[in-house]
Order: C-alpha cells, then structure tokens, then sequence
C-alpha cells in the first residue's frame, strides 16, 4: 500500500504535523490521508514527537491561569460533549426518540384534527343540503298560492296511517307528510310510489320517526295526465299479495288506487306508500 | 496486636460486594491514565480537568510561551486550550495518538493562529536563535520546570539526546517551524535556501527525532 503513495506526498508528513504546510499542501495531503490509513499513522508518530518537545521546554504558568480556567468552565456553563460511550448519546437519544415521539403525536394530531374538519365539513354539508331541501320544501308549499293543492288521504279507523300530500301544480312538486306510520322493519325503508295515469314512478326512500311521523319534503312529480286529485295506500313491498293483505287502504275521493297496486309488483323492500295521481 | 487480632476475629466474615473495575496505577501507562482522565473531562469532571492541567499545563505553556512570546499571551491561549480541550474531549480519538499530542495540536494551532493574527513572530525566539546559534530555546533549555517530577526530567534528558542527534541547519528548521509556526516556504525565505531543501531537511530531522523518542512516546502509535 505505501508504494502507492507517491514520496512527495509521503515526503509531506512531517510539515504537516508541524502545520508547515502551505494551504494547497495541506489540502493534498488530507486527501492522501483519507485514502492511506498509514499516512496518519505516520503523521501522529510525529505529533507524538511534537508533545515531547512541548514537554522539554515546560514552564509553569501562572497559578493564576487555573483558578480562570476553573472559573471560566463554572461561568460560562459550559456542557462538555460527551464520548459515545457516555450519558449524553442516551440524552440524545431520548431527545432524539422524543423528538420523533413527538413528530409522531403531532402527525397523528394533525391527522385527528383533519379527519375532525373533514367530519365537520360532510355534516355541515349535510345540514346545508337538509336546509336546502327543506327551503325548497318550504318555496314548494308558499309558492304555489292558488295552485297548491292539500289532499288529506285518511283510511277507516283511528289508529290507521294517514296521509298529507301537497300538490304544487305549478311545479309539479309535492310534499308529504305521513303519520301513524307503522316502524320499518330492521334495515328497510319506505319508498314512496307515484302513480300516474297507470303508470308507476318510484319516488324517494325514508323512514318514519319513532312517533309514526315521516316528512318527504319536496320532489318530482311525473309529468303529465290529471291533475284532479290523489289516492294513497301503504302497505308491504313484499306482500305475498299485493293486492290484499296488510295494506291499508288510504281512500279520498276515489278509490282507484287499489286497482293500480298489482302494478307495482314487488320489487321494493320494505313498506311502501303509493300516492295515485289522476 | 492483639486487641486488633481480637477485632478481626470478632468481626463478621466480608460480605460479597459488588465488583468494581478500578484501574491499577501501578500497571496503567500514562496514556491510558490521560484517556481515562479525558474521557471523565468529557463526562464534565472538573477534577479531571484539573488534573489533567497540573500534568500538561507547564508543557503547554512553555510552547505557547515560545511562540507568542507574551506570557499574558501565553496564559490566555494555555487558558482557551483547556477549555477547548473541555467542550471538545468527546471528539478526542486515541486513534490519531495520545491526549498529550491532542492538547499540544490545539495548544500550537492557537499560538500560531495568534502571531499570525497580530502579524508578528516570536522575538524571544528570534532573538534566541541569533544570539545562541548552537542552542535551541524552549528545547531542554526552557526556564524554570513546572515541578520537579522525575518523568519530566527524564523526558527532557531524552529529547535534549534526541536533539543532539540533529544537525545545527535541521535543528534550526525544526526551531522554526515548532516555535515560530513558519511555513516549510517561509523557512526557506527566512533563511534564504531552496524550498526543496528545507523540506527535505524538516523531514529528515523529524525523521531523527521520530526514531530517537519512539521509545518514549506517550502512546504507541500504530
């Protein structure tokens, strides 16, 4: 390895550990010695030489000297480093995993924080979107003046469901409200069926409160055909049979929509409410 | 005696102890002891510290003595040599030679950097190598010793032999080089001979000196 180290190089040694070296000297030296181990051994045999040196020409300082030094440790507070056996690497590095402990929980905060916004935002987009619904509920009903029509579909008997449907037929929007509904079985809905000039629209989905009381607040009519009056009925989606059963017949002027019920088949879950337009 | 037998015999037998690694003075080198001591400065023993300067203190001054040639200079670099030597005792590697060679690096460096920064030279030195030619100040011949330890004797008896051994132009290289902080090219200028010369004369006298005080090298280099 030494025969690779060209002398001139080699021929540096003992000025380098003298410090006397020009600056490009030294440069190309320290780059020798990175790549030649036996370099710096050479040059610390050297700086070996210059501590005896040191040692033959010692002079005692003043006592002085030491009482500052003692004084300027204490004063300045200074924190030694420590040697990597020491008990600063384990400060550091319960610092260091602190620190990470640390960018962890501040991770997991900001994801918290931004799934607690995200959530806040859905419900309050939800609470907009309800507003809405219920502004258009509202413009349905006060703005059709003399065109709102208010059918009250009632079946025999106290305790049976009943029906208030509003008609805007100026916009051909309805609103309705059911009460005395019946609770939905576990993970089914009602739907609300229009049916208009024999013709079957499904319509929105919703559930009643615990008080039998459900608003479907505005939607769609479909287009078309009569606009005289309403008849409703709810009953099973999954009646055996559609055209009898359990289902409750919800009369107002005419009588024609159990003459429409087999037309809806059962391909709905749950309850259903059929409003008959004509 | 007896009533100390009597004791000793009264006395319950020694309970085990936890063991505890101590190092023997009597077998641990100088260099083991500096590391040791240094690697205690870096755990913020002050203790250590000072004992450490009660060893090397005196050799430290006498070189930054001779480069400066102030003594308030010379204190306050033996001052800021400690103190570097406390914030940085971590950074030490044993590797790279003892604690004493470590100490004399920093102790050099801020002298040099000092006169250099001042832009002047060593007068004492100066004026020592014009008036004394066949002497070298600061080498054996420094002044008053810090005390009067045997190994310090010693080491100076062994570096004044090892000096012998140079020429007078190699001795006064070396002079110029340790106590003045001269560049190889600045030596060459002062004394008005080729560079190639002067370094060929450094190395070889640092060659001598190396080969002379190998034997009493604070730590076994590699």
């Amino acid at each position: 390895m030494s025969a690779m180290i060209p002398d001139a190089i080699r021929d540096l040694a003992a000025g380098y550990a003298l410090g006397a070296l020009t600056p490009d000297e030294t440069r190309a030296f320290e780059a020798a010695m990175k790549a030649a181990p036996e370099l710096a051994a050479e040059v610390a045999e050297y700086r070996e030489v210059n501590a005896l040196l040191a040692h033959a020409g010692a002079t005692a300082p003043s006592p002085a000297v030491k009482a500052r030094l003692a004084d300027r440790i204490r004063r300045e507070k200074v924190v030694p480093l420590r040697a990597g056996r020491s008990w600063l690497l384990p400060v550091v590095a319960v610092a260091a995993a602190a620190s990470a402990l640390w960018a962890v929980t501040l991770n997991q905060r900001l994801r918290t924080a931004t799934d607690h916004l995200n959530s806040r935002d859905a419900k309050l987009a939800a609470v907009e979107a309800q507003l809405a619904r219920k502004e258009l509920t509202l413009n349905t009903l006060l703005t059709a003046e003399s065109d709102l029509a208010v059918v009250q579909l009632t079946a025999t008997g106290s305790q049976s469901p009943g029906i208030q449907f509003f008609w805007n037929r100026r916009s051909n929007m309805g609103v309705l409200h059911a009460f005395r509904l019946p609770p939905t079985p576990e993970g089914k809905v009602y739907q609300l069926w229009l049916l208009r000039d024999g013709t079957p629209y499904p319509s929105a989905t919703f559930t009643s409160e615990a008080d039998g009381h459900a608003l479907v607040q505005a939607f769609a009519l479909p287009g078309g055909g009569g606009d005289r009056g309403a008849g409703g009925r709810v009953d099973d989606a999954d009646d055996a049979d559609p055209a009898g059963g359990e289902g409750v017949g919800l009369g107002a002027r005419h009588s024609a929509l159990g003459a429409r019920r087999s037309a809806l088949g059962d391909s709905t879950q749950g309850r259903r409410v059929s409003v008959c337009l004509f | 005696m007896q009533p100390y037998a009597h004791t000793l015999n009264a006395t319950r037998p020694i309970e085990p102890m936890t063991q505890v690694s101590l190092p023997d003075p009597s077998t641990e080198t100088a260099a083991a002891r500096d590391r040791r001591l240094l690697e205690q400065v870096a755990g913020g023993d002050e203790r250590a510290l000072s004992l450490l300067y009660d060893r090397y203190s005196a050799a430290l001054y006498g070189v930054a003595y001779r480069i400066a040639g102030e003594r308030a200079d010379a204190e306050e670099i033996v001052l800021e040599c400690f103190a570097q030597a406390w914030r940085e005792a971590a950074r030490f590697r044993s590797e790279k030679g003892s604690v004493i060679a470590w100490l004399t690096v920093i102790c050099r460096s801020r002298s040099i950097d000092l006169i250099r920064a001042r832009g002047r030279r060593s007068k004492l030195a100066v004026s020592a190598v014009a008036a004394d030619p066949d002497g070298v100040p600061g080498m054996g011949r420094g002044g008053p010793r810090p005390d009067s330890a045997v190994t310090q004797d010693e080491r100076a008896r062994h570096v004044a032999a090892a000096l012998a051994t140079l020429s007078e132009p190699q001795r006064e290289a070396i002079q110029l080089a340790y106590f003045e902080g001269l560049s190889q090219s600045e030596i060459a200028d002062r004394l008005a001979e080729p560079l190639g010369t002067i370094k060929t004369r450094v190395r070889l006298a640092m060659q001598k000196l190396r080969d002379a005080l190998r034997p009493h090298f604070f730590e076994a280099t590699p």
